[in-house]
Order: structure tokens, then C-alpha cells, then sequence
């Protein structure tokens, strides 16, 4: 009864974006019906003319009016099947899609960072609208072809209620061998449901660009295709023995159909015929429906059963369309400028985790200081800059942005006040500029702006020099002319985003991974000694770090070693030693 | 069209006994569309002429039992006809990764295939095999509907000549509407990239951080919405006219059933044969539903065969390098030579322009130079996935060009900036192979210990057997950037490669990590011969030779000692680096 619910659903949503289509539905379903009855009633009127010799002016009269009616069915269902549900798809797609969209900018991070919600998440979107609109399609052929055999069925009951008895006895024996042989289909979907997964994924990595090297270069497609072998075969020989034990259900269901419904109904209808009950016309218009009524019955079953199939599907995608996030944004107060940050006694556990992520952290930054973080991997470094933007609550301690408390403010405010290079920043197929302002290009200024921070980054000659400058697409993902960057020109394209931007304080996340030496070098020489910005520096590299203002080295959740690059080597302790082992590097080994 | 027959040779290769069983459902389908009206038109004769009541039982029983029959011999030629498609299908795919593997890389880097083949590729057998059977379909409709159209036939030969020209002007309807269908889709298709693009990125996790805290989100749904109003303007555009033209032919075909029997009625009032005109009622029905299904059929089989055209053109590609036996390799790696090389990737613009260098076995050399510079592109010859364009590589004094490339790739292997983890156990990812016994586990171990990943994968509930990725199941192992890189030198190792190219091996590995790990390639002692490619200085200080490249262009060559001494751009380079660790004064000790 899920099936119902979950096709309820999916047609409010279609009743609310696309009422037309819905209305258009219901009168294409109404066309095929009245379609499908005239026939019958036309063969029963044909054939009685015929026997009693009318006149063939009074035939070709009543077959007028069937091609009448076929012109005016036949409207309804093109307009339904060739027009609007064409058109109004996309109007769908594009509604359904906008609500998604609003949906998922107010998910909060937390959700995103647990793995369970965004499996499901993955889940949901991957079968995406297109299975809705399936649904749909599915369920408006499951609905005329239902309509049609009840309304012939009817015709039928009229003139002989014990023919209708036998049909449906037969199509009770079919819906339930359908039954029997859907289940069995179903356990073998189960069963292979994994060997089926490495079939269409080792397809796909065949097919894919970015294997093609190591597929020549390394045995592993010798192992792919064994792996391959092998799921295939389990697949087939499982699909084998399922077969062999569908082949007697529907034996069965072949002898029954065979002998009841063809068998039964002629030896029932000829008898009455024989006997003179009835006459040679309603004995081949009720031929004409049963077969009729049969393949209608038979579609539906057909149908009922892809609707179960579907409906499974969506049930991720409606849980998607229905969830609330848990962490509303928060609304707050908006605060101007910047003089100060200051992390009291902060401490943060993910909600699922048992130990705390970050604890006891003190942490004060004025404007135009630099600052470093620094420390081994898994510290803690990337889990403060999300609680700086706000995409975490703290569990313990405080926030305090100018003296407010961060749980005061806005949480659009709290985030504009930063600009954040991450160290997996994502370049967009839009245009430089806009992949640079981060939002639509509104006037010169605006251009100005991006030309400055591409200067900046050194990457000003390069743009200028194509055809269309900074209205040049990145990327080629849709147009042959976009421009294709190198690793390092794109991580300053991310870079140049900071500096083009209006917010006060600069977080970087490993700003010059990617970079080679001199531009690294040109890189950190401006970021940290030409900048008035103020600056939170995440880095590995600790020759970027050298003329901070202050250095915070986390260490498992903690700052265990905290001052300048002087103070700290003068410590002896553990940021002296990365130092060190950083520098023997540079040396050479005897 | 030729595509289709193409598809039916490649099936009946494989399986000719599906000639059978195919001519076995034809047969089959005929029978049974013939029984109905058979059927009636007995029925309404015996009544007729008054046979005796057992008589009509007992000819509804026999033809019963022909129809069951009939069905039942249906389901088990089925039953051979799925096996054929399953087996078929499977082997097909086989077949194509074969090929690709032995395509020339260069194949794989043009822009149509980035485009169309992909795609074309992932549905290649599933077309082949619809085309394939597509065309016995429609000689399949077509013997049905001969079936139909002799028994109309023999009443009044209009009935068939009308239905016949029905069809005719349906199919050509069919292909407007294709071709309508066709333009539509190709309009439609940079739109809905676009569209397609802004899903794929509004949903990702790492667009999350972007999203809420730029305004990047308002282009990207303004986009979004424009390609959303393109694709409908080009529907509104087109639609009317292919509304018009199916209307039409829905209404053809519908007429043919009134067509019918009007013609029928009226040779029967001149002429009194109920019982054929009682049958021909459903024959009409037949009729027309044969001529629809003749036209769809011709149409799906256009479809599927348009999509054919890209997987048979891959399967008749001639390659260059790939799969063509040249000489192995003579013995263990010695030396590698590469005289004036030069290479362009299309013959504009010169990637790398009379390289000169040399390697012994043993030694370790770090290739440097700024990004772009032609090193990756180095590391593609050197593994002949490409041929120079001028000049040649020599290992162990054979030229590469002579050389096997398979053979080649054994001794010579490579560990990639962008590394690929396959869904496949851990141990596999390594080894690249099911792991046979001990001897392997332990290498695999060693591995391990060597890229020092160890630590981590023994915490793992499976160890060595934990599937990478989750793509399979929840619990699947997900590595972080460094961990890959480690992955992928345990890899190397494990691979046994002679020569070993290292590109960018430690980019996102921390400077501990990464100081480890050099001194753990440089531990393996004079037996290898390691390659570091690299932007970081890290590796050049204690190389046995350095290469600076820049601009495809060997500018500066020798060891660290000597480059110092040039007083040049590496120089420069290496200060730019380490001044900050070491100091301005004691750089070149």
C-alpha cells in the first residue's frame, strides 16, 4: 500500500507544478476509453446490418460516425501525448528542480558531514525527477488501460454475466501467477543485487577518460574483465535457475488462459450461438471485447506491477523533498566592519563521534594581523575554520565577533565577513570573472575588481590575452573556446577569489599546494607582507608561515605551542621539530 | 541500415542456433494471431450449417490445445532466447574492453571522445543487441501481417492495398516526426548540459561551502533557468508541427479498422459469407495493430541503429602502438636514452623540443620545472603512450618505437598526480590482482610498509580485503588525498617496476609524510631506478642528476652541486624555497 501513498505523492506534486498536464491526463484517458468501446459497439452494429441485408448507405453511416469519433478521440490523446506532456515535462523539471535547489541551501553542514544522511541524499537525487516523471507516465497508462477493461468489462456483464465470471476467474489465476513470478524476479534482483553493481560499474570504468591511462599502462584490466567474468556468470546462472522455475508458473498460466479464457469463453458463447441465445453479431462483438478486455486487463497488471517497482525508487526521493533540516539557519543580528575575533575556551565534538575534535581552544585575532595554523593532519586545523563560519554550533566555549557572541548574530552576516580559499576549492564552468567575484559581474567596478585581484595572482597577462577575457568560460565543458587552466593557474584563480572579495578577514586553506617554487614564493610574499587583510594561514609548508604575526600549532585537538616563528623555535618542542625535519630537506644527506 | 545487419551477423557468430529459435517464435506468433479468427470464422460456419453440437467442442478443444501448445513451446524458446541475450550482451561488453585497451592512448584524449564516445561506448551492447533483434522483429510483423493480409486477401483485395498504403504514408510520417524529434534533441542538447551541469554541482557536498558562503548560487540557478526556458522555447518551436503530423497519422491508422470493414461489408452483402466477414472483424483489429507495430518497429530499429555507429567504429579502430607486437624488452632495465625529442600533441605548438637525457640503472633523477612545462608529457613517452614526433627513447638500446609496448610497461611504471582507486579489495588495488598465496600477501605487506600506509589498513575490521570506495557497501574504505598518494606508491612497489616514475608523488602529503616517504624510495637502494618529477626541491638536493625543464626545453642539467654553481634559474628556484628554512647565507651546503 506504499505503492498508493508514494503515487499519491508524486501526483500532488505534479497537480501543483503542472495542472494542465494532470487535467490533460484525464481527458486522454477519457478519449481512449470511449475509443476502445465504440469499436465494440460499431462491430456488433456492422455485422447485424450486414445479416439483415440493409441497405449499404446505413452501414457506411454508422462507419462515418466511428471515423468521427476516432477524429475527435484521436485529438485528445496526440494533444495529450505529442504536446503537453512534452512541454509541460520541462515546465516540471524546472519547477521541481527550483524546489529542490531552495531545499538544499537550507540543509546545514551538519547533515552534509554524516555520512548516513548523505548516502541517502546521494540515493535520492541520483534517481532524481526523471523517475517521477516515469512514475507519472506509468501511472496514466495504468489508469486508461485499468478504465478501458473495466468499462468493456462492463459491456460484457450486460449481455452475459457468466462470460465476465470466466474471464475473471482466468485473470485471477493470471495475477496471481504474476505475482508468484514478480516475487521470484525480485528475490534474484536481491540476491544479485551486488554482482549487478560491479557489472554496470566495471562497464563504466572501461568507458571512462580518466582510466584509460592506467587501463594500458597497468594489469588492472585483466582483472576488471576477470571480475567481470565472474559477476556475469553468477548473474546468468541465477537468472537461469530463476527462469527454469518461472517457466512452470507460467506453463500453468498458459494452460489455464488456453483452455478458460479462449477455450471456456468460445465453447460458451458458441453453445449460446448454437443454441440460437444469441445472435451472430453479439457473438462476435463479445469476442471482439473479451480479447480486447483481456489485453487491457493483462497491460494493467503489467502496469500495477512497474508502479510497485517505481514507487520503491522514489521513496528516497520524497523522504529528500519532505526532510527538515535539523539546524535552522540562524537569524540574528548584522554587525559592520571588523576589529576583533576571539575563541574562548572553545570546544567541538561531531555529534556522532565519542572524542572531542577541538578543545580548550584560545584564539584572538585583531585587524590586519597574520596568523598561522599549523599541525599535523587530522588535527583539527580545517574543523576550526567551519566553526568560524558558522557551519557548526560550538559544544563548548564561545565565539565572540568585535565582543558579540557569535550566537547573537546573523548567520549570513557571520559568513560575509570571511573569504575562504579551501584546499578543495571548486572552479565552476562559469565565466572567470564570475568564477573569481563568486557572483554575477554588476558594473565596471565590479570588473575592475576582478582584473586587480587577477593582477595580484599574476594571472592578469594570461586572461587579457584571451579573446574574450574575463567573460571567458572555464572550463570546456560546454563550449570549445573556454579556457583550460593548469593546476597551478587554477589554484590562483581560487586565490584571486579572496582578494576580490569585500569581506575583512581572509581564511587560506593551503594556498600554494599546486604552485610551483617562484610562484609560491610570489604568492606568499604577497599574501603575507604586501596584504592589509587580515589573514588566518592554513598551512603544511611552514616556510609560508615564517613571518606571521603569530603561529597556533593544534595538535590533536589542542594548541599545544603558540607564538611567533621565533618564540617557537626557541621552544625546542614540536613545531621546532617539523621545522627542522622540513629544512633537512633542503639538505643534503650523507 | 547497414548497422543493423552488422548487429545481426555479430549475434548469429556467436550464436547461430538463434536462427532457430528466432524462426521458431515467428512461426509461433503467426499461429497464434491466425487462431482467433480461425476461430470464429469455424464457429460461426458450424452454426450455420448445423453441425452437431460435439463437433464445435470438440474442434474449440483441438484448437485450444494447438493454442496451448503453441504458448507453451513459446515459453521455452524464450527461456534459449534470454539465455542468448544475457550471454551475448556479456561477451559483447568483453569485447570491447579488449579493444580499448588496445586503442591508442591518443584516442582517448581527443574531445570526440571525451563527447560522444563515452556515452555511445556505455550503451554500445545494449544497442548492438536491440539492433540485432530489432531486425528479426520486423520480419517477424512482416510474416504476421502477410499472414492477416492473405486472409483479407481472398475477401477483397482493397481491404490490403488500403491498409498497405496506409502504412506507407504512416512510415513516412514516422520518419518526419524522427527527424523533428532528432533536430529538437540536438537544439535541446547544449541546454540540457547546462541544466544537467547545474544539478550535478548544486547537489555536491563541496559545492556546500561555496554556496553558503558566496553568491556563486545565483548564477548558477540564473543559468539553470535560462537553459530551462531555451529547452521549452525549442519544444513550443517544433512541437505544433510534430502534433499536427502525428495527429494525422494516429488518425490513418485508426481509419484502417473502419476502412476494412466497410470494404468487408460491403463484398458481403453482395455475397453471403457471414462467417468470413464474422472473423474478418478481428482480423481488422489485427490489421491495424500490425501496421502500427511495423512502423514503431522500424522507428525503434532506426533509433537503436543511429547509436551503433560509434561502437562498430571502435571495434574496427587500427592502432599504433597499442597491441601490436613489436620486440620485448631484452633483459633487466640498463639504461634509458632519450635523443632529441620532440612532441606535439597537434603538430602547432611544440610540448617538448629536442630533450636530451640520460639514465642509468640505479640512479635517481628529479625532473623539475614549473607547471606546464612538458613534464607529464614526458612521463606519457616515456611509458609509449605516445611516440615522439621527431627524435627517439632507447631502453637498454632499443629503440622504443621497436619496442612492445605491453613489454615496456612492465619494466617502466608510473605513479600519477591524479591517482584512481578501483572498487576492488585494497590488496587488488595494489596488486592488481587477485592475491594467489602467501608469497603474495606478504608482498603486499611489504608494500604496505613501504608507502606507510600499514599502520592504517591494519586498523581496518578487513585488513587487506576491505573494499576501496563505497560504491558497493557502506563500510568500504575511503581514503584522503595523502592516503591515495600512499596507495599508489605501495602500488609501484608492489608492481615491481624497474624503473619507477614518481609524478608529483607527495603533493598533498604532509612534509613529514613526505620527507618518509623519500627517504623510503631512496632507501631501495641501487636496484631501482626512480624518476622524481616535481615542482618541490625536496627531491633534487641528494639526486644523482637534475633536469630543469622549462617550456619543453631542458634549460639547465646536473646535480645540485653543479646547478648552484650555474648561478641560473634553478638557483633562483631552490632559493625561493628554502631560503625561509635555511636561512639567507648557508643555502648550498
Amino acid at each position: 500500500m506504499k505503492t498508493i501513498k508514494n503515487n499519491l505523492r508524486v501526483l500532488s506534486y505534479f497537480y501543483r507544478f503542472v495542472p494542465v498536464w494532470v487535467f490533460s491526463a484525464v481527458f486522454q484517458i477519457i478519449a481512449s476509453v470511449v475509443l476502445s468501446v465504440s469499436k465494440i459497439l460499431l462491430i456488433k452494429e456492422a455485422i447485424q446490418l450486414v445479416i439483415d441485408g440493409a441497405e449499404i448507405e446505413i452501414l457506411f453511416r454508422s462507419l462515418l460516425l466511428f471515423v468521427i469519433v476516432i477524429i475527435v478521440t484521436s485529438f485528445f490523446r496526440t494533444f495529450y501525448t505529442s504536446y503537453v506532456s512534452v512541454r509541460y515535462r520541462v515546465v516540471f523539471l524546472k519547477k521541481m528542480q527550483q524546489m529542490m535547489f531552495s531545499k538544499v541551501k537550507n540543509i546545514d553542514m551538519e547533515s552534509f558531514d554524516n555520512p548516513g544522511f548523505y548516502d541517502n541524499y546521494h540515493r535520492a537525487l541520483r534517481e532524481s525527477i526523471f523517475r517521477s516523471l516515469r512514475v507519472f507516465d506509468e501511472l496514466v497508462r495504468f489508469l486508461t488501460s485499468l478504465i478501458s477493461s473495466i468499462a468493456i468489462g462492463a459491456i460484457i456483464i450486460i449481455s452475459d454475466p457468466i462470460l465476465i465470471v470466466i474471464i475473471l476467474i482466468s485473470s485471477l489465476i493470471n495475477i496471481f501467477v504474476v505475482n508468484k513470478v514478480n516475487k521470484n524476479w525480485y528475490e534474484w534482483s536481491k540476491e544479485t543485487e551486488p554482482d549487478r553493481r560491479m557489472y554496470y560499474y566495471i562497464n563504466r570504468t572501461f568507458y571512462r577518460q580518466k582510466f584509460a591511462g592506467e587501463i594500458k599502462t597497468t594489469p588492472i584490466s585483466d582483472l576488471l574483465t576477470k571480475k567481470y567474468q565472474e559477476a556475469a556468470e553468477i548473474i546468468n546462472s541465477k537468472y537461469a535457475k530463476t527462469h527454469k522455475k518461472v517457466l512452470f508458473l507460467r506453463t500453468f498460466y498458459n494452460v489455464s488462459k488456453g483452455f478458460i479464457e479462449q477455450g471456456a469463453s468460445y465453447a460458451y458463447l458458441g453453445y449460446r450461438l448454437w443454441k440460437g441465445i444469441i445472435l451472430i453479431s453479439e457473438f462476435t462483438a463479445t469476442v471482439n471485447a473479451t480479447l480486447q478486455f483481456s489485453a487491457n486487463f493483462m497491460e494493467s497488471i503489467q502496469f500495477l506491477t512497474t508502479l510497485k517497482d517505481s514507487s520503491y525508487y522514489i521513496d528516497d526521493f520524497l523522504w529528500f523533498l519532505e526532510y527538515e533540516p535539523k539546524v535552522e539557519e540562524q537569524k540574528g543580528i548584522s554587525i559592520p566592519g571588523f576589529s576583533q575575533l576571539d575563541l574562548e575556551e572553545l570546544g567541538f565534538k561531531y555529534p556522532e563521534a565519542d572524542l572531542f575534535s577541538l578543545q580548550k581552544i584560545f584564539f584572538h585575532l585583531k585587524e590586519g594581523e597574520k596568523i598561522a595554523i599549523v599541525g599535523p593532519n587530522g588535527g583539527g586545523k580545517t574543523t576550526l575554520t567551519k566553526l568560524l563560519l558558522h557551519f557548526y554550533r560550538p559544544t563548548e566555549g564561545m565565539i565572540k565577533f568585535n565582543k558579540h557572541s557569535y550566537d547573537e548574530m546573523d548567520s549570513t552576516n557571520i559568513r560575509s565577513k570571511y573569504a575562504v580559499v579551501f584546499q578543495d576549492f571548486q572552479i565552476y564552468a562559469l565565466t572567470i570573472g564570475e568564477n573569481v567575484l563568486m557572483r554575477k559581474l554588476l558594473d565596471e567596478a565590479d570588473e575592475d575588481r576582478v582584473w586587480e585581484a587577477l593582477e595580484m595572482v599574476g594571472m592578469k597577462e594570461k586572461v587579457a590575452a584571451l579573446p574574450e577575457g574575463i567573460n571567458t568560460q572555464v572550463t570546456r565543458e560546454f563550449n570549445r573556446n573556454g579556457a583550460v587552466f593548469s593546476g597551478g593557474e587554477i589554484q590562483r584563480l581560487a586565490i584571486a577569489r579572496v582578494f576580490a572579495s569585500e569581506a575583512q578577514i581572509y581564511i587560506l586553506d593551503e594556498p600554494t599546494s599546486s604552485l610551483d617554487p617562484l610562484s609560491e614564493e610570489k604568492i606568499n610574499r604577497l599574501i603575507i607582507q604586501n596584504s592589509k587583510k587580515t589573514m588566518i594561514i592554513i598551512a603544511h609548508r611552514l616556510s609560508t608561515v615564517v613571518d606571521t604575526n603569530r603561529i597556533y600549532l593544534i595538535d590533536r585537538g589542542r594548541i599545544v605551542e603558540e607564538g611567533t616563528h621565533e618564540e617557537l623555535m626557541s621552544l625546542k618542542g614540536l613545531y621546532a621539530k617539523m621545522f627542522q625535519t622540513q629544512k633537512s630537506l633542503y639538505q643534503k644527506q650523507e | 541500415m547497414k548497422y543493423a545487419i552488422l548487429s545481426l551477423r555479430l549475434l548469429l557468430k556467436k550464436y547461430p542456433y538463434d536462427l532457430l529459435i528466432q524462426a521458431i517464435t515467428i512461426i509461433i506468433s503467426t499461429v497464434v494471431t491466425i487462431i482467433p479468427i480461425y476461430m470464429i470464422d469455424q464457429i460461426v460456419r458450424m452454426v450455420q450449417d448445423n453441425r452437431p453440437i460435439e463437433e464445435m467442442m470438440g474442434m474449440i478443444l483441438l484448437i485450444a490445445l494447438v493454442f496451448v501448445a503453441a504458448n507453451i513451446i513459446g515459453i521455452f524458446v524464450a527461456y534459449y532466447d534470454a539465455y542468448i541475450e544475457r550471454n551475448f550482451k556479456a561477451e559483447c561488453s568483453i569485447l570491447f574492453f579488449k579493444k580499448l585497451d588496445q586503442i591508442d592512448y591518443d584516442f582517448h584524449e581527443s574531445p570526440k571522445f571525451l563527447n560522444d564516445y563515452t556515452r555511445a561506448l556505455e550503451d554500445g551492447t545494449e544497442r548492438i543487441y536491440r539492433s540485432a533483434i530489432g531486425v528479426i522483429a520486423i520480419v517477424r510483423i512482416v510474416i504476421q501481417s502477410l499472414s492477416v493480409f492473405v486472409i483479407i486477401f481472398t475477401m477483397h483485395y482493397m481491404a490490403v492495398v488500403y491498409a498497405i498504403g496506409i502504412g506507407i504514408i504512416y512510415l513516412f510520417l514516422r520518419f518526419q516526426i524522427g527527424h523533428l524529434n532528432y533536430k529538437a534533441m540536438s537544439l535541446q542538447r547544449p541546454f540540457m548540459r547546462q541544466r544537467g551541469y547545474v544539478n550535478r554541482t548544486f547537489f555536491i557536498k563541496d559545492s556546500m561551502a561555496d554556496l553558503k558562503t558566496t553568491q556563486i548560487e545565483e548564477i548558477l540557478l540564473e543559468n539553470n533557468a535560462k537553459a530551462n526556458d531555451e529547452i521549452v522555447k525549442v519544444v513550443d518551436d517544433l512541437i505544433m508541427k510534430k502534433t499536427i503530423i502525428s495527429y494525422i497519422g494516429d488518425i490513418l491508422i485508426a481509419s484502417i479498422y473502419p476502412i476494412t470493414l466497410g470494404v468487408l461489408a460491403y463484398v458481403t452483402i453482395e455475397d453471403i459469407e457471414i462467417a468470413s466477414f464474422a472473423s474478418l472483424t478481428v482480423a481488422a483489429t489485427t490489421l491495424s495493430t500490425l501496421v502500427s507495430q511495423f512502423v514503431s518497429a522500424i522507428g525503434d530499429l532506426q533509433n537503436h541503429t543511429v547509436e551503433c555507429r560509434i561502437p562498430f567504429e571502435v571495434l574496427n579502430m587500427k592502432s599504433k602502438i597499442e597491441g601490436i607486437a613489436f620486440q620485448d624488452v631484452m633483459g633487466d632495465f640498463s639504461s634509458l636514452e632519450v635523443q632529441n625529442a620532440s612532441f606535439s600533441y597537434d603538430k602547432e605548438h611544440l610540448v617538448l623540443d629536442k630533450i636530451n637525457l640520460h639514465i642509468n640503472k640505479g640512479e635517481k633523477i628529479a625532473i623539475v620545472g614549473s607547471n606546464g612545462a612538458g613534464k607529464t608529457t614526458l612521463v606519457k613517452l616515456l611509458l609509449r603512450l605516445y611516440d615522439t614526433t621527431d627524435g627517439d627513447i632507447y631502453i637498454n638500446n632499443q629503440n622504443y618505437k621497436q619496442t612492445t609496448a605491453k613489454s615496456l610497461r612492465e619494466k617502466v611504471g608510473a605513479v600519477f598526480q591524479n591517482v584512481e582507486v578501483y572498487a576492488v579489495s585494497i590488496a587488488e588495488n595494489i596488486l592488481f590482482r587477485k592475491p594467489q598465496n602467501q608469497s603474495d600477501i606478504d608482498l603486499i605487506h611489504q608494500a604496505l610498509q613501504f608507502s606507510g600506509l600499514d599502520e592504517y589498513i591494519n586498523s581496518l575490521e578487513e585488513g587487506i580485503n576491505t573494499q576501496v570506495t563505497r560504491e558497493f557497501n557502506r563500510t568500504g574504505a575511503i581514503f584522503s588525498g595523502g592516503q591515495m598518494q600512499r596507495l599508489a606508491i605501495a602500488r609501484g612497489f608492489a608492481q615491481n617496476y624497474q624503473l619507477f616514475i614518481l609524478d608529483e608523488p607527495s603533493s598533498a602529503l604532509d612534509p613529514l609524510s613526505e620527507a618518509q616517504v623519500y627517504q623510503n624510495m631512496m632507501a631501495l637502494g641501487r636496484e631501482k631506478t626512480i624518476i622524481f618529477i616535481s615542482h618541490r626541491l625536496t627531491t633534487t638536493v641528494n639526486a644523482d642528476r637534475i633536469y630543469l625543464f622549462e617550456q619543453g626545453q631542458i634549460i639547465e642539467a646536473g646535480n645540485h652541486q653543479e646547478l648552484m654553481a650555474l648561478n641560473g634559474v634553478y638557483k633562483k628556484m631552490f632559493q625561493s624555497q628554502a631560503s625561509k628554512y635555511l636561512g639567507a647565507n648557508d643555502e648550498d651546503n
